[in-house]
């Protein structure tokens, strides 16, 4: 059976008829979504499909499309529809569908339901039962190698004592010889009984017949006794190694969420710091840092001009009024050249100009000015005047023109405001916008480790989801008992190889008996021939049974080897080890184990180890129902690959991709988040893989998550 | 020594038009005093002037004033006098800012056509000029409180969002510039 176009339609959030998928018959499909994009709907859909127990029935409103039931109107009709195209010798296609009609706001009912498939003999187009076509072509036993859901489904021995035995019977020839061991053993039993009552008959040799059948017996109770206990045995160290597997699980988890929590609380005081720097109040600080001054400078300008232009003016006609007044004499020492105006009299104030009088220099042009020379008697002259002015001011001046200074008080205000606060102010645009951009900046950073946090919180929920139930404190208490656990397992193990050579010498002694009794010889001819009648059935006997137990460790020997290629293969450089498959012949139960070169059995493999050691068996399987059968069944994961790391999966899956195997993985590998468009895309390294990718995700448009009847998904063929 | 201008100013209390005071209540703390309260009604600014400097400077920077109705039942005083504005801040965090005082004068000097030659040599009482300050001012910040009102019409969370004023304030500096570049005049006087 090889897979070719899937088509879905209002199945829960794969809304409307918008969703087909065309898979690689050969390879690798990956089907690519982020959490709660779908992936998980689009698996179910397929085990919907396929489900021919009928036991799915009862919830099957729950698959109808929330958005597409909020679309319509009380009386309104539509289907729920999953079709599938597939190749089994010739092309074939097998829907399941059922119509609902609305018939309350929110209320469905099912009308009608359909389960059909189509075959093609090249000319005619033939409609028969999903049923039938469903269990000729993919039958639930296939099934249950085929399709995976999560990384903990990948291990189909464990827990399933019949797991052999019913991989060889639907996957191997071999046990047609079981038949013949049957017929074989009855007929040799029912040889054994009339020879022994023929012997006990027999005088001569009654007594020791009789002693021989009873050491038989004996034999033969100690041999069930020693079986038991070697079954209870196996059945508890299974139980032991089930526990012990989960307690190391939980050990391995407890030092995951260990580092797990760590990152998250590193990630939480980074996300804070950022989050703290990049808080910040724009409206207050248009006040406490005077950004609101952003655009004064042009204001500063005309009011500098402004204040200069009257300050300039009064001064002018102050000195106008001197010269009326009649203080020529004054006014000539301190004329300056014709139409100039003199400085204001406080510029440069008292102070600055008693330092340069006694420095004999002018810091105003920068020269010497040494006492006597013409500079140095202009500051004289020009600090008398000051203090006169001083003194006039504060005594309050009746004569002048000016009875107020207001023109100086805003001289005054504007040179204090121009320089070094001017500038200031001119900056503050800039210094805004330098702001801004810091805060961009650590807002971009702030996301980027936001989106690590969410990362991890995610690895964190998948982590303990693993656990069924069990809380972190548990987790921390079994990681204790592991050692306790460990040694029982180590003891019954031991236990059970003591017991195997006791069975074993059980088992000789018993055919020693066997043959003893086989061969007493009476003398009577009829006793003699069915002694050897029986000797013939039981040489028959164990040669089927020899050849039925050659048969299934070639199977298993096939199968380990097999597994092997396709682990070295799917590991690629990392450590691989080899695989085990330890059988017990007294429950028929396979134990799957890691062992490393050097002999060592790897007692703790990491979840992306097993998980790879796992896939490998079922690849080996797929291989060799396909060389039996003569048919190929398709490989479909859901998220096999939740505990690799970002460098294992993209090798994981070009390696995948290169395998000849037709193989659909829906994963949330491959996905990187983009924090300027806010949501994660595809990695530019998957377009390297040659494989078909298709990208679900939930359509944005008009999304509300508080809001089921918004969702929808959006399938789109990458490449 | 007489009083200064800058500090006749200073001891005025501007008016404003009674149907913004609602404005001013919601987004300041107007109206009553600062209490343990204040902080958790989420008021984004302090004291009721800082609206009125925002509103102010929306109107000096735009350069668009808007008389207020002469109606005294539609007028009020702030309540406060300019001289306090940007002192302490009782709030956490907020840092006192007097200086925008200063800016405020000078800009309103700047912007108000008075003859200040005329008023040194006492031609004109100096009160009329602190009035002529005042009256400007009042109509700068009118237009800002229109302006503001106008922007919560169209959306009521105008305010509170991030960076909505600020964007007005910087938007002005463009404007700014582009006058810069076209015509080099003081702005027309009143």
């Amino acid at each position: 059976m090889v897979l070719k176009e899937l088509a879905i339609r209002n199945f829960r959030s794969y809304y409307a008829d918008n969703n087909h998928f065309e898979f690689n018959p050969e390879g690798l499909t990956l089907i690519i979504g982020d959490n709660g994009d779908g992936k998980t709907t689009f698996f179910e859909a397929l085990e919907w499909l396929f489900d021919t127990t009928g036991l799915r029935e009862k919830d099957e409103l729950n698959n109808v499309s929330e958005m597409r039931k909020s679309q319509m109107i009380v009386g309104d009709i539509d289907e729920v529809r999953v079709t599938i195209k597939f190749e089994h010798e010739g092309d074939k296609e097998l829907t399941k569908a059922f119509t609902f009609r609305k018939i309350d706001v929110n209320k469905v009912e099912i009308v009608n339901r359909e389960f059909y498939g189509f075959r093609f003999d090249g000319v005619e187009r033939e409609q028969v039962d999903g049923r039938q076509i469903l269990n000729s072509c993919f039958d639930a036993e296939i099934r249950k190698y085929s399709m995976f859901k999560g990384e903990t489904q990948l291990d189909i021995f464990h827990e399933d004592t019949e797991a052999l035995k019913r991989l060889l019977k639907n996957f191997s020839d071999i046990t047609r010889l079981d038949n013949f061991a049957e017929l074989t053993y009855n007929l040799k039993e029912q040889a054994s009984k009339v020879h022994s009552s023929e012997l006990k008959k027999d005088k001569k040799t009654t007594i020791e017949a009789n002693r021989l059948e009873r050491e038989l017996e004996k034999i033969g109770i100690e041999i069930s006794d020693v079986r038991r206990q070697i079954r209870d045995l196996e059945e508890n160290s299974r139980v032991f190694k089930g526990k012990l597997d989960i307690m190391v699980d939980n050990r391995e988890i407890k030092e995951k969420l260990d580092s797990i929590n760590d990152r998250i609380k590193e990630y939480e005081e980074k996300v804070r710091r950022m989050r703290s720097s990049t808080i910040i109040d724009f409206n207050t600080s248009l006040l406490d840092n005077q950004w609101i001054l952003c655009a004064y400078p042009q204001i500063f300008e005309v009011f500098k001009k402004k204040v200069a232009s009257f300050s300039k003016e009064r001064r002018k006609q102050h000195d106008e009024y001197l010269i009326e007044k009649g203080k020529q004499q004054q006014l000539a020492s301190l004329a300056l050249p014709e139409g100039m105006t003199k400085l204001p009299w406080f510029v440069p104030n008292e102070e600055y100009l008693e330092e340069m009088i006694e420095e004999e220099c002018c810091k105003v042009c920068g020269r010497r000015a040494p006492k006597g020379s013409e500079p140095y008697e202009f500051m004289v002259q020009k600090l008398q005047e000051a203090l006169v002015q001083r003194q006039k001011q504060q005594k309050t001046e009746d004569e002048d023109i000016f009875k107020y200074n207001y023109t100086e008080e805003l001289q005054h205000l504007s040179i204090s405001y121009s320089g070094p606060m001017e500038r200031s102010v001119a900056n503050r645009k800039k210094s805004i916008l330098d702001e801004l951009d810091f805060i961009a900046e650590r807002t971009k950073d702030m996301q980027k480790w936001q989106q690590a946090l969410d990362d991890v919180k995610d690895e964190k929920s998948r982590l303990l989801s693993q656990l069924n139930g069990v809380s972190e404190d548990d987790i921390s208490r079994s990681a204790k008992d592991v050692r306790d656990f460990m040694n029982r397992h180590e003891d019954a193990q031991r236990r059970l190889g003591e017991l195997r050579i006791i069975l074993e010498e059980l088992r000789k002694n018993q055919e020693d008996k066997q043959v003893e009794l086989s061969s007493l010889d009476t003398g009577n001819k009829e006793i003699t021939r069915l002694g050897r009648i029986h000797n013939v059935f039981d040489h028959i006997y164990k040669a089927f049974i020899s050849a039925r137990e050659t048969n299934r460790r070639n199977f298993i020997s096939q199968l380990k080897d097999l597994s092997n290629q396709y682990l070295a293969n799917l590991s690629g450089n990392d450590f691989h080890g080899v695989i085990e498959m330890l059988r017990s012949q007294e429950t028929e139960s396979i134990d799957v184990l890691l062992r490393s070169e050097n002999g060592t059995i790897v007692t703790n493999p990491s979840e992306s180890q097993k998980t790879t050691m796992y896939m490998a068996v079922l690849f080996a399987i797929a291989k060799i129902t396909a060389n039996k059968r003569e048919t190929e069944y398709p490989l479909i994961f859901d998220a096999p690959t939740s505990s690799f790391s970002q460098m294992k999966e993209q090798e994981f899956y070009e390696i995948i991709n290169k395998i000849e195997k037709q193989c659909i993985i829906v994963t949330k590998d491959m996905l990187e988040y983009d924090a300027i468009e806010q949501k994660s895309k595809i990695k530019s390294s998957a377009y390297a893989l040659s494989c078909p990718i298709y990208r679900i995700e939930k359509d944005r448009e008009g999304f509300n998550e508080n809001d089921l009847s918004t969702i929808r998904v959006k399938t789109s063929k990458i490449k | 020594m007489a009083e200064t201008l800058y500090d006749l100013w200073g001891k005025k209390n501007p008016d404003f038009e009674t149907r913004y005071e609602n404005l001013i209540r919601q987004y300041c703390d107007y109206g009553k005093g600062y209490n343990e309260f204040t902080e958790s009604k989420a008021k984004i600014l302090g004291a009721g002037y800082e609206l009125y400097i925002i509103a102010f400077f929306i109107g000096l920077y735009a350069d668009k004033k808007k008389p207020l109705n002469q109606d005294p039942i539609k007028r009020k005083g702030l309540g406060q006098p300019i001289m306090y504005w940007g002192n302490i801040e009782n709030r956490k965090m907020r840092k006192a800012y007097p200086q925008i005082r200063y800016y405020m004068f000078m800009a309103l000097v700047a912007r108000t056509d008075i003859d200040y030659i005329a008023l040194d040599k006492g031609e004109f009482q100096i009160q009329r000029a602190v009035a002529e300050l005042k009256k400007n001012m009042e109509e700068y910040a009118n237009f800002g409180f229109d302006y503001i009102h106008e922007k919560l019409e169209e959306d009521s969370n105008w305010l509170s969002r991030g960076s909505s004023l600020l964007d007005t304030f910087l938007s002005f500096t463009k404007d700014m510039k582009s006058k810069e570049d076209n015509n080099d005049e003081d702005p027309d006087e009143i």
